[in-house]
């Protein structure tokens, strides 16, 4: 089964949230899909005021659901707790997207904006493009963020990549802003370009594998390490490694290639 | 338009109503005879119902700067109720920190239509008279947290009383605050250096003042002043194995100290100091012991602080006290130092039936009201939401009121509440009479004189409960008390059969204390200047944050 969601027109006034964009949809008529409630502000909407939607193989195996179309990244909250089945975002994405996601796969054509993967428990999300602010990160009060699935980012990424991580792995290809990992308690993040000021800043556990990056005075060196295994992930090269974040008695890794 | 309450079963403990049949005539948002009713009026029949003046709650932690900061982390609180909107309300959301808008809609739904909330810091004052702005269909005001104010305790180390009491005054005017609240005195001072202080007679870090000196000080300012309501004091070393000791000592400290008309000291949310042994295994219940001194004392109230089984979000000034609850529970927490005046933490906490230390604090709370005499002097509170969301009165005077339920909650908890605790074997079942003292007595013990009661000139606010006057079963009992039949407020008919049809527009009390700036200015200038992040100028709250408001009280010249 594919859904092809077609963005109308612009979006006009404020952003539009989606949350009904996820594997809920399979298995329901078209009929049903285009009264899924959305929301503009406080006003209750149709997802049929937004997309045309259409239906290609109603009866095959796949599980996809295609969203294409302009202004797509005014839409809030594309694949929410999506837990299976994939959903293929053919442009830039909105706020939240793949927000307490626990299984299937998100692909972001373009780029994505902040707080997407946020609090994530499983499956993939990948932006082709840039990612804002707060990827991965726990909502604001959580004490635990994201706890497993893996998020790819071939762009650069913002500030606050994976905050609170608890869990499961984020790869960012490019480069990151201010505070990637803070207070990260598990799980893998690594950065193949730059990583931001204050990286793993008052981080107590997991790892953060970095290509280049200037590390806090709480980081204290340790053995340099040859083609680490991190969690299963190989890294070839030479390593310098960093346990901390000392302030917070952390024990946590840095892996920094030489 | 008037409105008549026709053939009501009322309680008005006040005017010594005792469950008659009878009346009530309202007009301009006041209660009036028969005769002032005038040609047109609506008439609501009661008949079967039981009548009682809108509630009052004098300890509920609603608005604020902690209370939002308990929203901004605590999202899980958000996500366990949410309610949308209708044609009459706005949506909200939060289970133990609700937002401004349901707060008020839940208040009024369980017939509560005045809350006071106990813990305004000074500098935070602004912040929480717009939050006050925001919570419809209730009447509020704030204590202002001076018990560990530095110039406070500077005069206080002093001696000078004169001075002291006139910075009160100031204060209070320029926060638009309702009284005096002194939390942990000397405690929270000693938390900037680290550190609490351990009893009364225990100075604090670096001011080298004891809580005795402190506590008693305010008492004598508050006397001077000839404000409504007492002293509200949070006590020292809350939450302890063993600080009913702390708790009686406190009660001495003032006992010398007399007014005619109303308490000297209110101890709040008193089942947290009401615990016996020395450490978390001989932890036991001592409400029985605390109520028989209540009944000795003359000049002292006393709100409960109720434990019920439900997660919820601890907040208070007592800032030692959040980091040793962080440490213990281990969950997060939030803490706050306000310059020069006070200090907060909060920490999320669910209270377990399995755990031998929440059983016995839940029948800590019900024993002092059980075994108490005078039930004028105690009021109902779940120190909101630190006990529990105020959402639990309702099973609270179902436990009051109902041997049987309590028994099939005892049933339920961990052995502890057998072996240390006196509750199950406490016969006593309250009856409307005592549920309406201790839920709408609160007004008295603030000094509200047209709150509580449905006397001619009264405010009309008015709960109507669907209740039957001999009801025992607890399920009823709670039913009844968390969705009303009616209420009105301030004349205006705003919940029907438990949901809010009418949003109105609730007041802000204050209180005009008249302060003599010439006595401290020097001060004030010299404070603000050298130490304060805002100019003099920018501190004081004027009347334009107040909304609709009400003047309670003006200092009298003595």
């Amino acid at each position: 089964m594919k859904i092809i969601l077609r963005s109308k027109n612009k979006v006009d006034k404020i952003n539009v949230e989606v949350d009904g964009i996820n594997h809920q949809l399979f298995g329901m008529a078209l009929a049903q899909i285009k009264k899924v409630t959305v929301h503009q502000g406080n006003q209750q909407c149709s997802l049929g005021d937004f997309f045309d939607v259409s239906i290609e193989d109603a009866k095959g195996k796949g599980r996809l659901i295609v969203l294409e179309g302009d202004d797509l990244g005014r839409f809030k909250r594309i694949g929410e707790a999506l837990e299976e089945g994939e959903v293929q975002v053919n442009g830039d994405c909105g706020m939240y997207c793949g927000y307490l996601m626990s299984g299937g796969r998100i692909v972001v054509e373009g780029n994505c904006d902040a707080f997407c993967g946020m609090d994530m428990t499983g499956g993939e999300l990948v932006v082709k493009g840039n990612a804002s602010d707060y990827l991965g990160a726990a909502y604001r009060g959580e004490s635990a963020g994201m706890k497993g699935g893996k998020i790819t980012v071939h762009g650069n990424a913002g500030v606050e990549v994976g905050s609170r991580l608890a869990g499961g792995m984020i790869v960012i290809k490019g480069d990151t802003d201010l505070f990637t990992g803070i207070h990260m308690k598990k799980g893998l993040i690594v950065i193949e370009g730059t990583a931001g000021l204050r990286v793993g800043a008052q981080m107590t556990g997991g790892t953060i594998v970095l290509s280049k990056g200037e590390l806090l005075p709480g980081f204290k060196e340790g053995e340099p390490v040859k083609d680490p295994d991190i969690e299963g992930e190989g890294f070839s090269g030479d390593y310098r490694t960093f346990a901390g974040d000392l302030v917070e008695n952390g024990k946590g890794t840095v892996l920094l290639k030489d | 338009m008037g409105l008549i309450l026709k053939n009501g079963i009322v309680f008005d403990p006040k005017n010594g109503i005792r469950g008659e049949k009878m009346d009530l005539f309202i007009k301009d948002g006041k209660i009036v005879a028969e005769k002032d009713l005038g040609k047109k009026s609506d008439t609501i029949d009661l008949v079967g119902k039981v009548v009682f003046p809108g509630g009052v709650d004098i300890h509920a932690h609603i608005a604020g700067s902690k209370v939002n900061s308990g929203r901004l982390f605590r999202p899980e609180d958000s996500r366990m109720r949410t309610v949308p909107r209708t044609n009459v309300t706005r949506a909200g959301s939060g289970f133990s920190v609700p937002t401004t808008y349901l707060t008020g809609y839940t208040y009024s739904e369980m017939g509560y239509t005045t809350v006071i909330e106990p813990a305004v810091p000074p500098l935070k004052a602004r912040h929480t008279h717009e939050e006050f702005h925001d919570i419809p269909m209730l009447d509020k005001t704030g204590l202002l947290l001076l018990g560990n104010n530095h110039q406070v305790i500077e005069y206080l180390k002093a001696g000078d009383l004169d001075r002291c009491r006139e910075w009160v005054a100031w204060m209070l005017l320029a926060t638009k605050c309702y009284g005096i609240k002194c939390v942990n005195p000397g405690g929270t001072a000693s938390w900037a250096w680290g550190k609490n202080v351990e009893g009364l007679d225990d100075p604090c870090t670096y001011f080298e003042v004891t809580p005795r000196e402190i506590i008693r000080g305010l008492v004598d300012i508050n006397e001077n002043l000839g404000l409504p309501h007492a002293v509200h004091l949070h006590c020292n070393n809350l939450g302890a194995p063993g600080n009913y000791t702390t708790a009686i000592e406190t009660i001495d400290a003032v006992k010398d100290l007399k007014n005619k008309e109303r308490s000297v000291l209110h101890l709040t949310h008193l089942q947290f100091n009401g615990y016996g042994g020395d450490s978390w295994k001989t932890f036991e219940s001592k409400g029985v012991e605390l109520a028989e001194k209540i009944d000795k004392t003359p000049n002292i109230t006393v709100d409960t602080g109720n434990v019920c089984f439900e997660p919820t979000t601890t907040m208070t000034a007592d800032g030692p006290f959040e980091f040793h609850l962080h440490r213990l529970s281990k969950q997060k927490w939030v803490n706050f130092d306000v310059e020069l005046e006070a200090g907060t933490g909060i920490v999320p906490y669910e209270y377990k039936k399995n755990v031998s230390v929440n059983a016995v604090q839940w029948a800590v709370g019900l024993e002092m009201v059980l075994a108490l005499k005078d039930l004028t002097k105690i009021h109902l509170t779940t120190d909101h939401p630190n006990g529990g969301p105020f959402t639990c009165y309702a099973e609270m005077i179902a436990w009051l009121m109902s041997k049987k339920a309590r028994a099939e909650t005892i049933a339920t908890l961990h052995d502890a509440v057998k072996s240390r605790a006196a509750i199950s074997d406490l016969d006593r079942e309250l009856d409307l009479f005592d549920i309406c003292l201790i839920t709408r007595g609160t007004a008295q013990t603030l000094g509200l004189a047209n709150k509580g009661h449905l006397g001619i000139g009264a405010d009309a606010d008015v709960a109507v409960y669907d209740i039957g006057v001999e009801e025992k079963d607890g399920a009823k009992i709670e039913r009844a008390f968390r969705h009303c039949a009616y209420t009105i407020k301030g004349g205006e008919l705003a919940v029907k059969d438990g949901k809010v049809v009418n949003s109105v527009t609730g007041k802000t009390l204050w209180i005009d204390t008249k302060p003599k700036v010439d006595a401290i200015e020097k001060d004030l200038r010299k404070r603000f200047e050298a130490y304060y992040s805002v100019s003099l100028d920018n501190y004081p709250v004027d009347m334009s944050y107040l909304g609709e408001s009400e003047m309670v009280m003006k200092r009298c010249k003595k």
